[in-house]
């Protein structure tokens, strides 16, 4: 009596493949995240790496020395100075032709303005004070 | 101190008449009765019982009720073969109405392995009689005989010729279990491949998200990853707001009369004062904030219009 039913085996064989399908799911749902994962991963890599790049600081700060250094703008009055983490523009009576070339420059840069103040002196003329950050 | 309890041994006579008083502390031997099997002796030219066993299907050929699967077992005795068939589901039946559980059952055997010494004629039951003929147990109806002995049986010590009962065998065949069970084996090893195939995809891809983070160098977790990203696509979108809504002031149409007076950005609040304003002036001035959906707030003190921009 001791011979072992083949009845027992098929269930035990139909719980093994049970135990395996939950396995399975449980793998298939842990592979899904994972992808999710890299693509987001790699998404996020992509567009920081883009950004910090567009705002590299020391590209910035050369591109604003550069930018300074201009004649025409060398010649302007501006006064430039600079720290660690900024850099201030301040001039108190800027020809219109010069302030259109000054901001339209800055504008078009990868330049972070965190403060600008642009006051009419006359008719040809404005006084500029920005705040350019890194 | 350990204590072993051997537990009570008991040999059954079953057949039909056969009365039982069940007690699952006891074991039993059961006895099929010759009508519970169909044996033959036969000489064959064979060397063993397991080589008899492999063809008993055909020795039972023709010579057995259709329609009921047949389990065969074979034992040889001096130079003859004893081969019996049986239905398993009729002796399990048997034993269910008895009432003998399967867990009490030591070993089923054949009366004619367990009683071929018998001599003279037995009374089994009311109407039955057991006898040995030519060395083969048979069944006869007691109304043949006057002088009957009573069958003892409690003293048998039962032989090695055991029949395994199959369970099964009433609505399965072996052989379509054994398909079956080959079938669920395969079934098993596309499984678990399909689940390695699976993981080794899981392993890779983990693989190639730390590269990654290697190659771009980004922070250990997802999160310290969002938040710079975030601070950036903040920053970015702050600085471009600030740069369109400028512009879109500047593109306004001021007569010859109005000036800009001061353009202030500072905290996220981008403020422009434009002189000589009148009331129905306004809205032209603001027009292309409205054209670029650019949310404003405007204030006009005299002819002094402040348009005011929170980024």
């Amino acid at each position: 009596m001791n011979k072992v039913n083949p009845l027992h085996i098929v269930a035990l064989l139909f719980v093994f493949i049970l135990f395996l399908l939950f396995q399975i799911a449980s793998v298939k749902k842990q592979l899904t995240a994972t992808v999710d994962s890299l693509h987001q991963s790699k998404e996020i890599a992509l567009k920081t790496v883009a950004y910090k790049e567009f705002y590299n600081k020391e590209k910035v700060k050369k591109a604003l020395e550069r930018l300074v250094r201009q004649p025409s703008l060398k010649n302007a009055g501006i006064i430039v100075q600079k720290d660690k983490d900024r850099l201030t523009m301040e001039a108190k009576s800027l020809s219109l032709a010069t302030l259109n070339s000054l901001m339209s420059k800055i504008f078009n840069g990868a330049y972070t303005i965190s403060r600008l103040s642009i006051k009419r002196v006359d008719a040809q003329h404005a006084s500029l004070q920005m705040e350019i950050t890194w | 101190m350990s204590l072993i309890f051997k537990q009570e041994q008991q040999n059954i006579y079953l057949d039909n008449a056969t009365n039982v008083e069940f007690d699952s502390q006891v074991k039993y031997n059961i006895i099929l009765s010759p009508h519970l099997y169909w044996v033959k002796k036969l000489s064959l030219p064979l060397k063993n019982a397991k080589e008899v066993k492999k063809v008993a299907h055909t020795l039972f050929e023709d010579s057995l009720p259709e329609g009921v699967s047949y389990s065969y077992e074979v034992y040889k005795k001096q130079e003859e073969f004893f081969v019996f068939a049986y239905d398993d589901a009729q002796i399990l039946a048997l034993l269910e109405e008895k009432s003998i559980t399967f867990a009490n059952i030591i070993a089923v055997l054949f009366a004619q392995s367990e009683l071929d010494d018998l001599e003279g004629v037995y009374r089994v039951n009311d109407t039955e009689v057991l006898q040995v003929k030519e060395g083969v147990v048979v069944l006869l109806p007691s109304l043949w005989f006057d002088k009957l002995k009573i069958l003892d049986i409690a003293g048998i010590k039962p032989s090695k010729h055991r029949l395994k009962l199959q369970h099964f065998n009433s609505f399965i065949q072996r052989a379509s279990l054994n398909k079956i069970m080959i079938a669920l084996a395969l079934f098993i090893v596309i499984l678990l491949t399909e689940l390695f195939i699976y993981k080794h995809q899981v392993t890779v891809l983990t693989r190639e998200k730390e590269n990654v983070f290697s190659k771009y160098h980004l922070k250990p977790t997802m999160m310290q990853n969002r938040a710079i990203l975030e601070h950036y696509t903040r920053k970015n979108t702050k600085q471009k707001e600030l740069r369109v809504a400028l512009l879109s002031l500047l593109q306004s149409y001021l007569k010859s009369s109005q000036k800009i007076e001061n353009i202030e950005y500072s905290n996220a609040l981008l403020k422009v004062t434009v002189l000589n304003v009148s009331a129905q002036e306004k809205n032209r001035i603001v027009a292309p904030l409205h054209k670029k959906g650019i949310k404003f707030t405007t204030k006009l003190t005299g002819a002094n219009l402040v348009v005011e921009v929170k980024l």
